[in-house]
C-alpha cells in the first residue's frame, strides 16, 4: 500500500503527457484534483475529465502508448488500465456532461512536477456534493476536502448549482456551521428594499426603529461608560466608534452578530474579546468565557441595550479564577483551591 | 535549577479585589520568580491597576510583567507601570533584568510584542501609513526585546512577552486572525538570543505548547489555556532539569560567548 500513491501518481503523469501531446482538451479530476489543490492524497484510482466527443480519441492514444481500455457497462466514463492502476475518463459526472467552458475554466497547475489543466475547484465541489446519496453521504470524507479548499471555491455558486440535494446542503451547512466557509449572505440576494424586512420578521420594524435611535444617541454601552471609568472616560470625542455605537438590529444576521462582537470587545463593562456572537432567527447567542460572575451580567446588559427587543440567550461560563480560598466556581472545572504545588511543574530541557 | 511560575491574561477588573492574592501567596516554597505575560487589566484603567498592585503587592517572590494590549487600551499605560513599580512589580517592556536566584542567574527580558503574523502570512511595511505603523511598531518591539537581551549576563535565559513568537500555540484560535495574535518577529530574537524559554499569552482559545523553528520551548501561559491558576516550569542551568540541584554551574553557552555570560 506503501507505493501505491506512487504507482498512481506515476499513471496519471503518463495519461496527461499522453492527452496533452495529442491535443485533447481534459482536466485533472476526482480525488486528485483535490490533492492537487491542497486536498489528502487519494489511494484508490486516477480520474480525468473529457468532453464525450473526445474519449474515443484519448482512448485511442492512450492504447497506442500501452495503456490497456476497457469498457465498462456504465454510461458515463470509460476506463483505461496502466499496469495495475486504473484510470477513469469521466464525461458525464454525477449526470452533467463535461463541457468546453468547464475544461477551459480548470487551471493549470504542476502536479507532482507535471503541468497540467486541474479541474476548477468550485466544479470539483459540485461534482463531489452532488455526487453525496443515501449510502453515499460520508461528511468525515467531504469536511477535509472543504478545509482543504475552502479558500478556491465561490461557496454561493455551489450552494446555487446544489441546492436540488439535500445532501449537498447538509454539506454546506456544517460547513458553514464550523466556519469554514462564507454563510449565505442573507438578504443580500433579495436586494436592498428587501434588508429591512429580512431575516427576523414581522416585529423587526419597530425594534429596528429602537435600535437605530439608542444608536444615535452615542451608543448605550458607551454612554454607560463614564460613571464606571474612574479618571477617565474612554470614549472621548472622536473615539466612539461609529460601527458599534449601538447595532443596528434590521440589518443582516451576521453583520448584527459581527457588530455585537465588537462592542463586548470594546464596552468597559465587558470589554472581552473572546466572546462568541451568533444571530439565529432574530435570536442573539453569546458563547464564551468571562472571568466574573458581574461581567456575565454586563454581556445581557450590553447586548438588551445594543440590540433592543431582541432576546439575549448569554452561555457565557464563569472562570472564577483564582478562587484561592473556597470561592465558588461556576463554569467549566477550574476548581477550588489555587492548584500552586498539587501538580509536578514542567522541566525544560 | 530555577522554579517558574507563569500565567498571562488575568484580565483583573475592579470587581476582582482578593481574587489573585491567594494564587501568589500559594507560590511560597513552590517557585522563585512569578511572572505576568501580559492583559493584567480588563479594560487597561488606573483602578484596575490599582487591583493588580494590591494582589501581589506582599507576594514573597519576584514578581515580573509585561503589559498586554488590555493593558493599553486606556492610553494609561504609563500610569498603569508606575503603580505596578510602585507595588513592587518590575515592568519589562524592551528592558531585561537579572535574579540572583540561589547562585544562579536567571536573566528575563520582556516585551509586550505586537501582532502582524507569520513567516509566510504576515504583514510588511507597505501601502498606507496605518499599516505600516502597524507593521513597524510589532518590528520595533521584537527589535527592542532582542536589545534587552544583548544588555544580560546571565545563566538562564527566559523570554516574556504578551503576543506570540510562534503559530505553535495559536492552535485552537480562529487562522483567520493570526495576524492579530502574535509576530514571528519575536521568534527571530527568541532564537537569536539563545533563550532557554519564551512565556506568553494573548491567545485565550491558543494552546500551551509549541517551540521556535530554532528549538526554543514556547509556552502559552494565557490563564485559559493553561486552565489553573499558574502554570510552573523549571529550567535547570545545565538544561537537563536536575532535580537534584546539586550539580556545579555548567555554562549552556557555546565556548566562544562563554566570556561574556561566564559566572563571575
Amino acid at each position: 500500500m506503501e507505493d501505491a500513491p506512487r504507482g498512481l501518481r506515476e499513471s496519471l503523469k503518463r495519461v496527461a503527457v499522453t492527452l496533452k501531446e495529442a491535443n485533447i482538451p481534459f482536466a485533472l479530476g476526482g480525488s486528485y484534483a483535490c490533492w492537487a489543490r491542497g486536498g489528502p492524497e487519494p489511494v484508490h484510482d486516477v480520474d480525468f475529465m473529457l468532453r464525450e466527443e473526445d474519449v474515443p480519441r484519448a482512448v485511442e492514444v492512450l492504447a497506442a502508448s500501452g495503456l490497456r481500455p476497457v469498457d465498462p457497462p456504465e454510461d458515463w466514463l470509460t476506463k483505461v488500465f496502466d499496469g495495475e492502476v486504473l484510470v477513469d475518463l469521466i464525461h458525464h459526472p454525477v449526470g452533467r456532461a463535461v463541457t468546453g467552458a468547464m475544461l477551459e475554466r480548470s487551471s493549470e497547475m504542476s502536479v507532482d512536477s507535471v503541468r497540467m489543466p486541474v479541474l476548477d475547484a468550485t466544479d470539483w465541489f459540485e461534482m463531489t456534493l452532488l455526487a453525496l446519496e443515501e449510502r453515499y453521504c460520508d461528511l468525515a470524507r467531504v469536511l477535509p476536502m472543504i478545509r482543504a479548499m475552502r479558500e478556491q471555491v465561490d461557496w454561493e455558486q455551489v450552494r446555487r448549482s446544489t441546492a436540488a440535494s439535500p445532501f449537498a446542503e447538509a454539506a454546506l451547512l456544517v460547513a458553514t456551521r464550523l466556519n469554514l466557509i462564507p454563510p449565505t449572505p442573507t438578504g443580500i440576494t433579495a436586494g436592498p428594499t428587501d434588508i429591512a424586512a429580512g431575516p427576523t420578521g414581522t416585529a423587526t420594524g419597530s425594534t429596528g426603529t429602537a435600535g437605530r435611535s439608542s444608536g444615535a444617541a452615542g451608543g448605550p454601552g458607551h454612554t454607560a461608560a463614564g460613571p464606571i471609568g474612574g479618571r477617565r472616560n474612554p470614549v472621548g470625542p472622536g473615539r466612539t466608534p461609529v460601527v458599534t455605537a449601538g447595532a443596528d438590529v434590521t440589518e443582516a444576521d451576521e453583520y448584527l452578530a459581527g457588530d455585537l462582537h465588537e462592542l463586548l470587545a470594546e464596552d468597559p463593562r465587558v470589554a472581552e474579546l473572546g466572546l462568541e456572537v451568533s444571530v439565529r432567527e432574530g435570536v442573539i447567542l453569546v458563547v464564551g468565557e468571562v472571568a466574573t460572575a458581574a461581567r456575565r451580567r454586563a454581556v445581557t446588559e450590553v447586548l438588551r441595550e445594543a440590540a433592543a427587543g431582541r432576546p439575549v440567550h448569554n452561555e457565557v461560563a464563569v472562570t472564577d479564577q483564582a478562587t484561592a480560598t473556597g470561592g465558588t466556581t461556576v463554569g467549566r472545572g477550574i476548581g477550588t483551591g489555587t492548584g500552586v504545588g498539587t501538580e509536578a511543574a514542567e522541566i525544560i530541557s | 535549577m530555577i522554579r517558574i511560575a507563569a500565567v498571562g491574561d488575568i484580565h483583573l477588573g475592579t470587581d476582582s479585589g482578593g481574587s489573585f492574592a491567594p494564587v501568589v501567596h500559594d507560590l511560597i516554597g513552590h517557585a522563585d520568580v512569578l511572572l505576568l505575560a501580559g492583559d493584567l487589566t480588563q479594560h487597561g484603567r488606573v483602578a484596575e491597576a490599582r487591583v493588580v498592585a494590591a494582589e501581589v503587592a506582599s507576594a514573597q517572590l519576584p514578581v515580573l510583567a509585561v503589559l498586554g494590549n488590555h493593558d493599553y487600551h486606556d492610553d494609561a499605560e504609563d500610569e498603569i507601570t508606575r503603580i505596578l513599580v510602585d507595588a513592587g512589580v518590575t515592568v519589562l517592556e524592551g528592558t531585561g533584568t537579572v535574579l540572583d536566584i540561589a547562585g544562579t542567574r536567571l536573566g528575563v527580558a520582556g516585551v509586550k510584542g505586537f501582532g502582524g503574523g507569520f513567516a509566510g502570512a504576515s504583514c510588511s511595511e507597505f501601502g498606507e501609513p496605518l499599516m505600516k505603523s502597524f507593521v513597524r511598531h510589532s518590528r520595533e518591539r521584537a527589535a527592542s526585546l532582542g536589545a534587552a537581551f544583548e544588555d544580560l549576563t546571565c545563566d538562564i535565559r527566559v523570554a516574556l512577552t504578551h503576543y506570540a513568537p510562534v503559530p505553535d500555540t495559536l492552535i485552537g484560535e480562529r487562522a483567520e486572525i493570526y495576524p492579530f495574535l502574535g509576530s514571528y518577529h519575536l521568534a527571530e530574537v527568541i532564537d537569536a538570543a539563545g533563550v532557554d524559554l519564551a512565556l506568553h499569552g494573548h491567545a485565550h482559545a491558543g494552546s500551551e505548547r509549541g517551540t521556535t523553528a530554532g528549538g526554543v520551548p514556547v509556552r502559552n501561559v494565557a490563564r485559559p489555556v493553561i486552565g489553573k491558576s499558574v502554570a510552573r516550569y523549571e529550567i535547570a542551568q545545565d538544561g537537563c532539569g536536575d532535580l537534584a540541584g546539586s550539580a556545579p554551574p555548567a555554562s549552556r553557552v557555546p565556548a566562544g560567548e562563554a566570556d561574556s555570560r561566564a559566572p563571575s
